[in-house]
């Protein structure tokens, strides 16, 4: 039985990590800010989901993370887009107008 | 805070994520767990409840679907060079439990189930003659096919053991196969050396393909067929006229030897020691039509000379004997008179 959070779990994997990369093209980031916002912004369910994906940005170079002092005393460990990672998400941006488009025009002939 | 120092529930809940990622990749496993601690005491340290927090990751297992990408129908930016999760590393197994190897093992095994038996079906049965009893004149031989001349049980018992070995292929269900796979191969090796060179020679090639499928990881079905044949090959033996023949007695139907005795007597019974342990009626028929008598003796007989042939009319036969070709031939007498 297909529903829509099954939907949902299939469109997200692939995107949310570009979503992340978004994020940090903005700036320096810490993974509970992160999650926190992709959890409001409805692109993950769980925000434990963030960290393997986080992990994999750092593992392939698209993102690089430093251990910074925080205000609270913590330190809390920031990760920065690094140059593959704005290229990649500049590719993506490319990519996904176009496939959005062609799925929102596929959906509405159909429809 | 490190990780000691979490509460408890958030330490359980660490410990069942780090079961869940134990596929991953050890470092991204590491980095996971580390980012994972980190959010906890990060919150923590805001002041929220560790329930609250917990509730906010989700299920531990919701760690895994994040690592296990592969499964995505997106890929994402990472894929070059990704490890592949051990997970996704398994061999390919069909749903019904075979793996391609041992299928095709398994359908080599039913084709050789096949052919044993469109073989054996195929050899003479018998040759027949006939005596005029008011010329003397012989006419024939006439060679007759065990297909049709063998016992219709014994050929509905054939078709049934092709047909059972059609079945393990079409079984799907996984912890079927397997077992029937197993238990076909060993009932089709118990059936050739019970049968010995009668019918389990040809069974052998299809009982060898058998056990080779049912070795095979998550083996095919193939012997389970052959198991039917064997039971089917033993009651032929038993059944049917010169059931008692080999391959090997090929060459030697020429000399199974089908004489009519003059004047309504004829053999009409036979005994073959040869092969089946306890003499058993075996060959020899006797059959009057238009004073015609027909008798067919398995070749194996006459050369292992336990044949005992019971005569109506002893004289009758030792005239048969001589006049039949394959006594001229040298093949030997066709039977000794009792």
């Amino acid at each position: 039985m297909v529903n829509s959070e099954r939907v949902l779990t299939s469109l997200r994997r692939g995107l949310v990590e570009f979503c992340t990369l978004a994020i940090l093209r903005d700036g320096p980031a810490y993974g509970l800010d992160m999650a926190r916002r992709l959890q409001s912004d409805g692109l993950i369910a769980g925000q434990s989901t963030l960290y393997p994906m986080l992990a994999r940005v750092l593992s392939s170079g698209l993102a690089e993370s430093e251990w910074v002092e925080s205000p609270s005393g913590r330190p809390r460990k920031y990760y920065t887009l690094t140059d593959e990672g704005h290229e990649a998400l500049r590719v993506f941006e490319e990519s996904w107008g176009p496939l959005r488009d062609a799925v929102d025009h596929t959906l509405r002939r159909s429809s | 805070m490190t990780g000691d120092e979490l509460p408890a529930a958030a330490r359980l809940w660490l410990v069942a994520a780090e079961w869940e990622l134990r596929h991953a990749d050890a470092r991204e496993r590491d980095e996971t767990l580390e980012g994972l601690r980190s959010h906890i005491a990060e919150a923590l340290d805001r002041g929220e409840r560790v329930e609250d927090i917990l509730a906010g990751l989700g299920s531990p297992a919701d760690v895994a679907d994040g690592v296990d990408r592969k499964t995505g129908d997106l890929p994402g930016p990472q894929v070059a060079g990704e490890p592949v999760p051990a997970r996704t590393r398994r061999r390919r197994v069909g749903a019904d439990g075979s793996t391609g190897a041992g299928r095709v093992v398994h359908l080599i095994g039913f084709g050789l189930a096949l052919l044993g038996a469109g073989w054996f079906s195929l050899l003479p049965g018998y040759v027949e003659s006939t005596i005029d009893p008011a010329t003397g004149q012989i006419s024939g031989p006439t060679t007759h096919l065990l297909l049709f001349t063998m016992d219709p049980r014994a050929a509905g018992a054939l078709a049934a053991a092709v047909l059972l070995t059609v079945v393990p292929l079409l079984v799907r269900r996984r912890p079927v196969r397997p077992v029937a796979v197993w238990i076909g191969a060993l009932m089709v090796l118990l059936a050739v050396a019970t049968t010995g060179w009668n019918v389990g020679w040809f069974l052998l090639p299809a009982a060898a393909a058998t056990v080779v499928a049912a070795v095979l990881p998550n083996g095919s079905r193939k012997r389970r067929r052959r198991d039917g044949v064997a039971a089917v090959g033993r009651r032929l033996r038993v059944g049917y006229r010169g059931a008692a023949r080999t391959p090997i007695v090929g060459p030697m139907n020429a000399a199974i030897i089908a004489c009519g005795a003059p004047g309504g007597v004829g053999i009409q019974s036979g005994v073959d020691a040869s092969d089946t342990g306890p003499a058993r009626p075996r060959i020899g028929y006797g059959r009057s039509a238009e004073g015609h008598q027909r008798v067919s003796v398995s070749s194996s007989l006459l050369a292992s000379g336990s044949t005992s042939v019971v005569p109506t009319a002893a004289g009758a036969i030792s005239g048969v004997a001589a006049s039949c070709p394959a006594a001229a031939s040298g093949a030997g007498p066709i039977a000794s008179i009792a």
